[in-house]
């Protein structure tokens, strides 16, 4: 009895220590480890706040089999970024625009953080902060998205995101036809 | 997503795609990333089909083979998106933002990228030294007049109206022989006399348009969008320019084809008109577009709430599309407008 009590103690002294930690601990597809605080993850991302509240957080490392280590690194490294940076008036204030659907621009050390980016590093981002239902870090990687197409032709596009043209010729003047205008620059 | 196959951007989620597409306020670009692949083609559909529309594009409004633009700053120029001229207008901002202060009860400079509601061209480009550009503003409370190469531009506005303290609204403009006409709702035909050197001097705030009665009936028709009916100055009226003019019904338009719609409006001779158009005939078409507010919620869109070819001989009104293309582009959620290419 008096062994088993004092086990039922350690047990709970355990998960006491756990609750208090302030870091998660994220295990990518590939199997590596990231530490990310606890506070920036549950604030930015709707499936990790989830995942706290409802204690299925794993000490040892939580699956996220979708997310390989590369694009979790990111994420982590965002993550902890945030928790560091002062949020500021850009991050409260949004721009709204006649023209845009309101939402938040980028802060300076946001955009550094998606410019340095491969192409593919930020497709795997893009979708990482979509299934963790990260409303922020889409936002800033969807602005960097739209800013590599603004004004560029359908193959300038193709050839910045790396895209075969999957078109026929014929469908291609047929589109190039019906919407001459919006290829003028081509 | 295994971190060992290579990203795709062709497989970039409808959703996501949606997300980029939302950050794209011109119509130019959400046109061209469909046209990049079959997979973006089909995903920016089916994101059309979302709950949230994509908000209204960057205003483009046809000026004869040219593109009225308005830049998210405001900022206007006269572009011809086939083959890339572009002239800058840089005096017609600061001119509507003069407009708008003096309407501040009403207005203020959020207003400055909705505020345009037509755009009309003196004359070509190309062969007229330097035409003028005239644009309706703030729901046709005023006009601001600008010189395509001479940089200046004045607001006009009319005498206050029915509403103390607000100018009389006006409901479309036309330029004819060096004059610019501006139809008011209750007090008739309006025409502010353009000189060489009056687009340097001070706003006309107040009573820069005189009552009148055109000259020549007959070329000036100008129609009220909102009443659907067409009318011309009486020509008996003509003599005396100071007396109010009197509407009378016509029945023939001498041969023109006129076309209406909320934004801009135009007169052709049928005959000279490839594609079957007929002559006495109004084809109209009224866009529900006005208030993007109620364009985000979704119920009042209609592409073509208020169309049809009306035959002014015999007073019949014909659908303007068949009825399975105006389901679909119910549907799609697509917008026509009139678009006139070149002057025949």
């Amino acid at each position: 009895m008096e062994v088993d009590k004092g086990k039922g103690e350690a047990e709970e002294t355990r998960k006491v220590a756990e609750a208090d930690r302030d870091t998660v601990t994220l295990k990518s597809s590939d199997g590596k480890l990231f530490e990310v605080s606890k506070e920036a993850a549950a604030r930015l991302s709707t499936v990790l706040a989830g995942m706290i509240a409802g204690g299925s957080i794993d000490d040892n490392g939580t699956d996220l089999k979708q997310i390989g280590s590369e694009a979790l690194e990111n994420v982590v490294d965002y993550c902890n970024k945030h928790a560091n940076s002062i949020p500021s008036a850009a991050l409260i204030s949004s721009s709204i625009s006649f023209n845009t659907a309101p939402f938040k621009e980028p802060e300076e050390w946001e955009r550094k953080f998606v410019d340095r980016l491969s192409h593919d590093a930020l497709f795997d981002l893009v979708e990482a902060a979509n299934f963790l239902g990260m409303e922020r870090l889409l936002d800033v990687t969807c602005h960097k998205i739209s800013e590599m197409m603004k004004g560029k032709s359908p193959d300038q596009i193709r050839e910045v995101f790396n895209i075969k043209n999957d078109y026929t010729k014929e469908e291609l003047e047929e589109i190039r036809q019906e919407l001459a205008w919006a290829f003028y620059d081509d | 997503m295994a971190a060992a196959l290579p990203s795709s951007w062709e497989e970039l989620p409808p959703e996501l795609l949606g997300l980029v597409l939302h950050r794209l306020p011109s119509l130019g670009d959400r046109v061209r990333l469909r046209a990049v692949c079959r997979p973006w083609r089909a995903g920016a559909l089916v994101q059309r089909q979302q709950e949230k529309p994509l908000p209204p594009p960057l205003p483009y409004r046809a000026v004869d083979d040219l593109a009225f633009l308005v830049h998210d700053d405001g900022g206007c120029s006269l572009v011809n998106p086939l083959s890339g001229f572009t002239l800058d207008l840089p005096e017609l901002a600061p001119a509507v933002h003069r407009a708008i202060d003096g309407m501040r009860t009403y207005y203020n400079h959020s207003h400055i990228r909705k505020a345009h509601v037509k755009a009309i061209l003196s004359s070509p480009v190309e062969s007229t030294p330097d035409p003028l550009v005239a644009v309706l503003i703030l729901e046709g409370f005023s006009v601001v007049i600008s010189a395509c190469k001479q940089h200046k531009a004045i607001n006009v506005r009319m005498s206050p109206g029915r509403n103390p303290g607000l100018p009389a609204k006006i409901h479309d403009i036309a330029f004819f022989q060096e004059k610019l006409y501006a139809l008011t709702g209750r007090e008739g035909l309006y025409a502010v006399e353009l000189r060489a050197g009056s687009l340097g001097g001070p706003d006309l705030s107040s009573g820069g348009f005189h009552r009148c009665i055109t000259e020549d009936p007959d070329q000036l028709p100008i129609y009220d969008p909102r009443e659907h009916q067409i009318y011309t100055v009486e020509p008996e009226m003509t003599l005396n320019t100071w007396v109010p003019g009197r509407w009378m019904k016509v029945d023939s338009l001498g041969g023109h084809a006129i076309f209406l719609g909320s934004e801009c409006t135009k007169s052709v001779l049928a005959s000279q008109c490839a594609g079957g158009v007929q002559e006495d005939c109004v084809y109209f078409m009224h866009r529900i577009f006005d208030n993007p507010a109620k364009e985000f919620l979704g119920p009042c869109v209609d592409p073509l709430a208020d169309s049809g070819v009306y035959n002014v001989r015999d007073g019949r009104i014909t659908p303007l599309l068949p009825e399975g293309v105006m389901v679909e582009l119910r549907r799609k959620r697509q917008y026509l407008t009139w678009f006139f290419p070149v002057d025949a």
